[in-house]
């Protein structure tokens, strides 16, 4: 065994090395993300002109200038002219803001168009809990279904609400699976769905919004309201199965 | 200006994507081996290579690394990338998708911390096969930009 420290354990902290990155001078693009045609200018890795910098140096040093004479002359005309100041009244508009700690954007997956922002409060675990009562919901509704079909969506769904966030190429990847697996669409039913079992689960208040989530359940997965009930008063734990 | 943070070549990506294709229907994982980089004070990764990781057990979800025998791939580091180091981890999700579960992101967190390591996923089952890099941020995960180079001379 190698009596030298693990390269792995030495690259926190370590000083990266200047090197700009390769361009299309020297290379093809294969394939790129975002793509390429969104962003031509960020591969070419030009070299910089001293003349630029040192435009860019003066620039800075005159809008330094600039400022700090400001806040000098604002300074010295307070101190000469008290009265300037006196007669102003001055007005504070406080805006406050709710502050959540996560945002769930959720696209029309029909059409893959429209975007609406909407803000839930996670907590972590509150992803598995999403994931394993949606998962029995769809067992209850595709009961001869293999479990590892169930799994995958399970396991892609509590990754996917890990930090709160639906993203669209997440609601794609969903909707690609939950159509492979069970040949079902992510539609606006099944997406309201999973944003209410979020809602409750973050909120703690499950037992409060069963009537409303089993409501969705029924138009989102055509399944019983009774076998709704009876799927998510098992779906409280936070271990994933 | 998008600055593509994933800088990867396509012989590189191809012989990892076989890698994983091999091993269907089980996942497969190993690391990323390359450096990192600056340019013009924005950071930039580099993946030159990557060594598969020895597993423990693997099946359809999961691929669990033999910690015992991570001497090994330090051993292949230092033999056939003296100077390089490792910039992040693969591993495939056959037919599940791309995305970091939560067991892969408590994985990360474990392994790399808050360093800019990335998580590459590959899924092998769809034609072309798919895949994405992933950075950890505070509360879960983002996609990372990249690029892939076709080196000239393989033209």
């Amino acid at each position: 065994m190698s009596e030298r420290k693990p390269r792995i354990t030495r690259v926190r902290g370590r000083k990266a090395v200047e090197r700009p990155p390769p361009s299309i001078g020297e290379y093809e693009v294969a394939d790129s993300w975002p793509p390429l045609s969104l962003a031509p200018q960020a591969i070419e890795a030009q070299p910089i002109h001293k003349s630029n910098r040192d435009r860019s140096r003066i620039i800075y040093i005159m809008i330094t200038i600039i400022i700090v004479s400001l806040i000098w002359s604002g300074t010295i005309i307070a101190i000469t002219h008290p009265e300037f100041f006196k007669s102003q009244k001055t007005t504070v508009t406080a805006t406050l803001t709710s502050t959540e700690t996560s945002t769930v954007t959720t696209i029309n997956t029909k059409i893959f168009t429209t975007t609406e922002t909407k803000t839930i409060s996670m907590r972590p675990s509150t992803s598995i809990n999403v994931a394993n009562a949606l998962a029995r919901l769809l067992k209850e509704k595709y009961r001869s279904i293999e479990d590892w079909k169930i799994d995958s969506i399970k396991y892609m769904l509590s990754g996917f609400l890990y930090d709160g966030e639906l993203r669209e190429f997440e609601l794609k990847s969903l909707n690609e699976t939950l159509h492979q697996h069970l040949n079902l669409t992510l539609d606006n039913d099944l997406i309201a769905l999973i944003m209410a079992l979020q809602s409750a689960y973050s909120s703690g208040n499950l037992n409060e919004e069963i009537d409303d989530i089993c409501n969705l359940a029924i138009h989102a997965l055509d399944i019983g309201e009774e076998d709704c009930k009876s799927v998510l008063s098992q779906s409280g734990g936070s271990s994933r199965s | 200006m998008v600055w593509y943070f994933v800088h990867t070549y396509e012989d590189v990506l191809n012989k990892l994507i076989d890698d994983c294709r091999r091993m269907m229907p089980n996942e497969t994982v190993g690391y990323l081996v390359g450096d990192i980089y600056q340019w013009r004070r924005k950071k930039w990764l580099e993946i030159i290579g990557f060594i598969p990781a020895p597993v423990q057990e693997t099946d359809q979800y999961h691929a669990i690394v033999d910690k015992s025998r991570m001497g090994e791939v330090v051993k292949l580091l230092d033999e056939y990338y003296p100077d390089k180091i490792i910039v992040g981890w693969y591993h495939s999700h056959p037919g599940h998708g791309l995305f970091l579960s939560d067991l892969d992101i408590r994985s990360h967190q474990a392994v790399f911390g808050k360093s800019p390591h990335v998580a590459l996923v590959v899924d092998p089952t769809t034609q072309p096969p798919s895949y994405a890099f992933f950075l950890l941020k505070e509360n879960g995960y983002t996609r990372a930009s990249y690029i892939v180079w076709r080196r000239r001379q393989y033209e």
